[in-house]
């Protein structure tokens, strides 16, 4: 032997690299001494990539971006990621950029060597050749087709043809316009459209005209009228309506009119799911509707997680959308068992109060009642928590297994008995107590009476604030859970119900953030249960460095992405949405970003540990 | 070209003038254009592994190098040569895991010698603590030419340490380790104690010193003086 030029490190990356594990021995040997390394500084802002020598990029270390020609995000990438695959596989520039968001170091493999590596492996090959259809699917300006500004009036109309001719008088007009709960008709002589008919020419060409059912539809209509081609944008659409001051359009189709579309159409599609799932909720009068509405949810939620909405955005409309039900079910309520014979609070805690709902919250909620019921009274108000309770958990609400819910007696009582409860959790604390702090104390007004809850509140920030033995034990057990970080950084994987290896993104992630942030709150005697709007507060205050509130506001929204992402891609998958992720199906850039998120959370708890546990346990 | 310039070229050249064999001679005439900017210039980041610390008493077994070629490391032009000593390696072997069995095949000290002056011809040497590596090469040049050689050397440990000493504090010499160097730019640490693994690790702490340098356009004559 007189050489050895085999650098073991570098065999060894790739070698975990898919796809270069399926290579032969000898041919990954073969990539690990031909290729050239490169360094990137961030200084640079970006990567300047040569298409006349088109290479493929390994990353080693630092982090990178993908963005096009309109600065769109394509992706993001870190070690063991891949870019410039485009202009080796098609030969052609690519007009994306590759902004350097981190120092690092990046391996080249020339067109030459990418050529022999994909001779010796069908599976590299194909590996690259999907990659590279994968991006180019998901670049934006696919992703834009389902945006308004890409829409077309072909996603929106319902091609169903609704005519009558022009001969015809006004009166069977609106018979008809009422029959189909329509706000317009198309007027069509000899297949020819000759007019439109609408709501508006009704009132103010025959009804203010003192004119009479009798008369011909020819004589009011708008003639000629404005059409939209079936291709045409749907902003276009728009662009037309508000020019000439119109609500409906006929659509057609290479001359032929297929139907007609709205004002109320194009607001539809612009994304304002959520507004009208909350107004469907408004109008639905019985529990059947209720439940129908709410298996609209779970495509509500998926919707948002696919427009890549903030997490914490999410959670506030997913709890809007329980509130409303919870509000409308009361309502529904009295009108069944009459109106209350008291004043009360509708009051919700944990997930609930906190605004953080997801997919699968069981319901967490409780009654104050203005004064001690009599018989009478108490059975009424048994009645109707049952009846709400009981549809909560027929829309997908489960029952809380703790059975803290108003349909419970012991959550269904008056002010001073609340006030009895918080005071006996405050002042004896017992690991029940704390339990049970850590729902309750995450507590807010859903409906009823303002001045119950007000007085509930503030009696609660009383009593907590500057309780140091109660503020030590919520400390306590804030810190009792850890992140699941070990040594060296390394994730702590447990199994989940298959077996699988995972983290739990709730327990020891989200739901660590919450608490710890709570014992803060409790501290302060801050009145907002939500714990982004916590954090808001204590922004300033000398308990917690400014620094200290960002990282963890980050965190939190972080981690709570990636798990409504990760119950996002569950459900795609038809597969039960949980808490648990697998490390190793997100990027090692999301990897590591998580794991910071996880030092943060670790550095919360030491914090919090040294600041209110000192010397008590 | 400035008057030091002129009379170093002639002092090459009178040292060439001298020389005997023809790879040396080479070696000699073709200096490095110091004046060229790093990312438009070529040099090799040479490690050597030794039976031990005296050059005057001790051997080179191996030598690893990779070229840095307009800011790239280009890996298929890296070497890692096994040079055959004329005594055992003895207990040094612990230290580099190169054992007498291993270098039966080796190749001699000028064969290696003239392999690595024609890599290094016309261009800068790097190494991390290079003047151990240089006094071994000097040696070595004594005994196959009969002759000196001159190198231009840029040492990654001196850089590191002028770096360190700007940032003001008093710093424990262990930090100036190659790993412990690569390790502060995040940059992977390769096969410790290679010549070429160790090279490798020296191109990549090079590069990312270039980096944080921040100099547009720098020029080999300013590196060097960052390694001084």
């Amino acid at each position: 032997m007189t050489e050895d030029i085999e650098i073991k490190e570098i065999k060894r990356f790739l070698q975990t690299l898919i796809p270069f594990d399926s290579l032969s021995p000898n041919a990954l040997s073969k990539a690990a001494t031909g290729l050239s390394i490169k360094y990137f500084s961030s200084q640079a802002k970006h990567v300047e990539i040569d298409y006349n020598n088109p290479n493929l990029y390994i990353v080693r270390t630092g982090a990178f971006e993908i963005r096009n020609s309109r600065q769109e995000l394509i992706d993001r990438l870190g070690e063991g990621d891949y870019f410039g695959f485009q202009s080796l596989l098609t030969g052609q520039s690519v007009d994306n950029q590759v902004p350097i968001l981190q120092d690092g170091l990046v391996y080249l493999i020339d067109q030459q060597l990418f050529s022999q590596l994909c001779n010796d492996s069908v599976d590299f090959e194909r590996f690259f050749n999907r990659a590279h259809a994968k991006r180019l699917t998901n670049s934006p300006a696919t992703i834009d087709d389902q945006a308004p500004v890409n829409l077309t009036i072909k996603h929106l109309v319902h091609q169903n043809v609704i005519s009558m001719t022009s001969d015809c008088n006004v009166e069977q007009a609106a018979l008809l316009m009422s029959e189909h709960r329509i706000s317009s008709l198309l007027i069509i002589d000899n297949d020819e459209l000759t007019g439109v008919l609408t709501d508006r020419d009704l009132r103010s060409r025959v009804l203010a005209k003192g004119l009479h059912g009798n008369a011909k539809i020819g004589s009011v209509m708008t003639k000629s009228p404005i059409c939209i081609d079936i291709n045409a944008m749907a902003f276009e659409a728009s662009l037309l309506m508000s020019t000439h001051n119109i609500h409906h359009l006929p659509v057609l189709n290479n001359d032929k009119v297929i139907g007609m579309i709205t004002t109320t159409d194009i607001i539809r599609s612009q994304n304002n799911q959520p507004i009208f799932l909350i107004g469907e909720i408004a109008r639905v009068k019985d529990v059947d509707g209720l439940v129908a509405v709410s298996k609209k949810i779970p495509e509500l939620l998926q919707s948002m997680i696919a427009s890549d909405a903030r997490a914490e955005e999410i959670g506030r409309v997913l709890t809007l959308v329980s509130d409303s039900l919870t509000r409308r079910l009361l309502i529904l309520g009295e009108e069944k068992y009459g109106n209350a014979p008291m004043a009360y609070s509708w009051i919700v805690f944990g997930s609930q109060g906190r605004m953080d709902q997801t997919a699968g919250s069981d319901q967490d909620n409780g009654m104050i009642l203005q004064r001690e019921p009599n018989e009478d009274e108490a059975h009424y108000f048994k009645t109707l928590t049952q009846y709400v309770c009981g549809a909560l958990d027929a829309c997908g609400y489960i029952y809380c297994p703790g059975n803290i819910m108003a349909q419970t007696d012991k959550w269904r009582v008056d002010l001073s008995s609340w006030k009895g409860y918080f005071d006996k959790w405050v002042n004896t604390p017992s690991p029940q107590a704390l339990l049970n702090a850590s729902i309750f104390f995450d507590m807010r007004l859903l409906t009823g009476d303002q001045k119950l809850f007000d007085d509930l509140q503030l009696f609660v920030n009383g009593a907590t604030k500057g309780n140091q033995i109660f503020i030590a034990s919520m400390a306590g057990l804030a810190v009792s859970s850890t992140p699941p970080l070990g040594f060296f950084g390394k994730f702590v994987l447990e199994r989940d119900g298959e077996e699988n290896k995972v983290l739990d993104l709730k327990h020891r992630g989200v739901a660590l953030i919450n608490d710890i942030v709570r014992v803060y709150a409790l501290h302060e005697g801050l009145s907002q249960a939500n714990t982004q709007h916590r954090l808001n507060q204590l922004l300033g205050r000398k308990i917690l460095s400014k620094n200290d509130v960002k990282s963890l506001k980050d965190a939190l929204e972080f981690i709570a992405d990636l798990r409504l992402k990760n119950q996002g891609a569950q459900y795609l998958a038809n597969k039960p949405t949980t808490n648990y992720l697998k490390p190793k199906t997100v990027s090692r850039l999301l990897q590591h970003q998580l794991k910071e998120a996880f030092e943060v959370v670790h550095g919360a708890q030491k914090g919090l540990q040294s600041k209110f546990t000192r010397g008590m346990f | 070209m400035s008057l030091k310039d002129i009379f170093m070229k002639a002092a090459r050249m009178r040292l060439a003038s001298k020389a005997s064999a023809p790879t040396a001679i080479d070696f000699i005439k073709d200096s490095p254009d110091l004046s060229l900017a790093f990312e438009d210039t070529e040099l090799l980041v040479v490690d050597l592994e030794m039976t031990g610390l005296n050059a005057k008493e001790h051997e080179i077994i191996s030598i690893g190098w990779v070229p840095i070629i307009r800011g790239d490391i280009k890996l298929a032009h890296a070497r890692n040569l096994l040079i055959a000593p004329s005594k055992s390696v003895g207990e040094s072997a612990t230290i580099h895991g190169i054992h007498d069995r291993d270098l039966t095949d080796a190749m001699s000290l000028e064969e290696g010698l003239d392999i690595l002056l024609i890599a290094l011809k016309g261009r800068v040497m790097v190494g991390h603590h290079v003047s151990l590596d240089v006094a071994f090469l000097r040696q070595a040049a004594k005994q196959v030419y009969h002759h000196n050689l001159p190198f231009s050397v840029i040492d990654t440990l001196q850089i590191e340490a002028a770096r360190l000493s700007r940032q003001g504090e008093h710093f424990d010499k262990q930090l100036l380790r190659l790993n412990n160097s690569a390790d502060r730019y995040g940059l992977p640490s390769g096969d410790a104690h290679n010549a070429l693994g160790d090279a490798l690790t020296t191109a990549q702490l090079l590069l990312a010193q270039v980096a944080a340098i921040g100099m547009p356009s720098l020029t080999l004559k300013q590196l060097l003086k960052f390694s001084h």
